[in-house]
């Protein structure tokens, strides 16, 4: 098992023996990591909110007009192009886990990482290959042994609030930021209901186990009819005019994965997505040209505001940060207050 | 409370500066504590008052009551403007509730945020890496109508690449 692990990490990194000729300092560890792989549990395709689609058959209808779908979006931080398989498939769902421990301890781990020689992989036998200094092995020994015996759930709390931008220094809001006192929040939550002018959108709250995602939304759906065409239908070749119904999913949508961290401390990644529609749906009268002649037909225009927030966090147990967004296309702000902490399992 | 209270270092002090014959007022930390406990003023006068009655240090009293009007003034200003600094701190933190932020307690390590706004014909999107700046900018722009049954073919444009055509 050994000789074959290490053949298999010769061949992925060939320079391996070369490199620690140059640095002589550096260790390589493997550590079996399947059981928090396990832990890490399904990935699944994120929302997208916001985004019309037609009803139906796929493929049914020729659009006439650009659809919500067809606006290039964020890349989610969860799910990669390339894993769109996992849900079925245990192997492909363990491999994915084992990245998610791969990728947090590349981008957690102390002292960073700051050359090729020193390098953070993971084998498709779930054994993850650390080749690092004895400072940075020890943190990965550390990290690996909390999250092991890491029995809490975790609470995300999230309030996203459209502040006024000369409200905001009046609040004592500087900029994005953590928060050190827990008890504060509270304070600037009631300063934020009692200013003028300021909009709570939501506060969504997610309960996760650790490693996992989560996911809450919190969604309207409109259908509407967003195109027409002609088609020709027996009996006796009689032209029809067939309504394209598209759907559109509104409201909001809140992804986190919490990583538990040596230290009462998180690494919090969270994807939050915003869509709003106005209403009344504007409609659009249009003549559709037949054998009969034109004849008036009425589709809708939806109107929808998207706001969508990526951010990774390191936070300690309880602590909040307050992220300010600036969309520099009014004069409002999008401040989002996320705060983190460990729940006790019952 | 004893009006003449002469406990406690305030008396202490005003004891020690009569002793050295110089004038009570004149001590800063007697002028501190008049001006956050200004109750203390008549007590003083009243001891002032009585030690020139008794005639014990006559230079003293007679160029304390002197000084007496003026010192008072001082006092009083010194009352005023602290009461009315702390009047504006109180004021200033009912208005402006100040947090402190803490690097300690956790650390952003990054912020994306994409904003799109469809109006049924067009979009406009805007992504901003808020911890680098303006990322970019990109818009879809309607274009007049055509031979199709609605004006709704739309062209992608932006400042430097065509994202694609519909």
């Amino acid at each position: 098992m050994l000789a074959a692990l290490i053949l298999s990490f010769v061949s992925v990194f060939p320079s391996q023996e070369s490199v620690n000729r140059t640095d002589p300092a550096l260790k390589l560890n493997l550590y079996e990591i399947r059981d928090l792989a396990e832990r890490v549990g399904p990935d699944f395709p994120s929302r997208k909110i916001g985004a019309a689609r037609p009803v139906g058959p796929k493929g049914s209808v020729e659009h006439a007009v650009p659809v919500l779908s067809d606006i290039p979006v964020l890349s989610s931080m969860f799910t990669k192009p390339e894993t769109g398989a996992e849900g079925s498939d245990p192997a492909a769902r363990l491999a994915a886990g084992a990245r998610v421990i791969e990728s947090a301890i590349s981008r957690l781990i102390l002292p960073k990482v700051k050359d090729s020689q020193h390098f953070v992989r993971c084998t498709n036998a779930q054994t993850l290959l650390v080749n690092g200094s004895p400072a940075q092995l020890e943190w990965v020994d550390s990290f690996l042994q909390h999250l092991r015996g890491y029995d809490k759930l975790v609470e995300v709390h999230a309030h996203f609030v459209r502040v006024p931008n000369e409200r905001l220094k009046e609040l004592g809001i500087e900029g994005t930021s953590v928060f050190p006192k827990p008890e504060d929040v509270p304070t600037l939550l009631e300063a934020l209901k009692a200013t003028p002018k300021v909009e709570f959108l939501s506060a969504p709250r997610v309960m996760a186990l650790p490693l996992q995602r989560a996911s809450i939304s919190v969604l309207d759906q409109v259908r509407y009819i967003g195109d027409w065409r002609v088609e020709t239908v027996e009996p006796g070749a009689q032209e029809v005019l067939v309504p394209s119904i598209e759907e559109l999913e509104t409201g909001l949508a809140l992804d986190v994965r919490a990583v538990p961290l040596p230290g009462e401390k998180f690494a919090l990644t969270l994807e939050a997505q915003d869509a709003r529609l106005a209403r009344p749906l504007v409609s659009l009268t249009q003549k559709l040209k037949t054998k009969q002649g034109e004849v008036p037909v009425t589709l809708a225009l939806p109107e929808v505001d998207i706001q969508r927030v990526q951010t990774e966090l390191l936070l300690q147990d309880g602590s909040t940060a307050v992220l300010v967004v600036d969309p520099s296309s009014s004069k409002d702000r999008l401040v989002i207050l996320v705060t983190v902490r460990s729940v006790a399992a019952k | 409370m004893n009006r003449i209270d002469r406990t406690g270092e305030f008396w202490e002090r005003v004891n020690a500066a009569l002793d050295e014959r110089r004038d009570p007022y004149a001590d800063p930390r007697v002028a501190g504590e008049l001006a956050q406990r200004p109750e203390l003023l008549e007590p003083l006068a009243e001891l002032l008052h009585s030690l020139e009655a008794l005639e014990r240090r006559p230079e003293i009293v007679v160029q304390a009551r002197a000084r007496r009007p003026m010192a008072r003034l001082a006092a009083a200003a010194v009352v005023l403007a602290t009461a009315g600094a702390v009047g504006v701190l109180v004021m200033r933190r009912e208005r402006a509730p100040q947090f402190t932020f803490e690097l300690s307690r956790g650390t952003v390590l990054s912020l994306q945020a994409e904003f799109v706004r469809f109006d049924g014909l067009s979009w406009h999107s805007k992504s901003v890496d808020m911890l680098e700046g303006w990322r970019g900018s990109r818009s879809v722009l309607p274009v007049p109508q055509t031979e199709s049954q609605f004006p709704s073919v739309a062209v992608l444009a932006t400042q430097s690449i065509q994202l694609g055509v519909h």
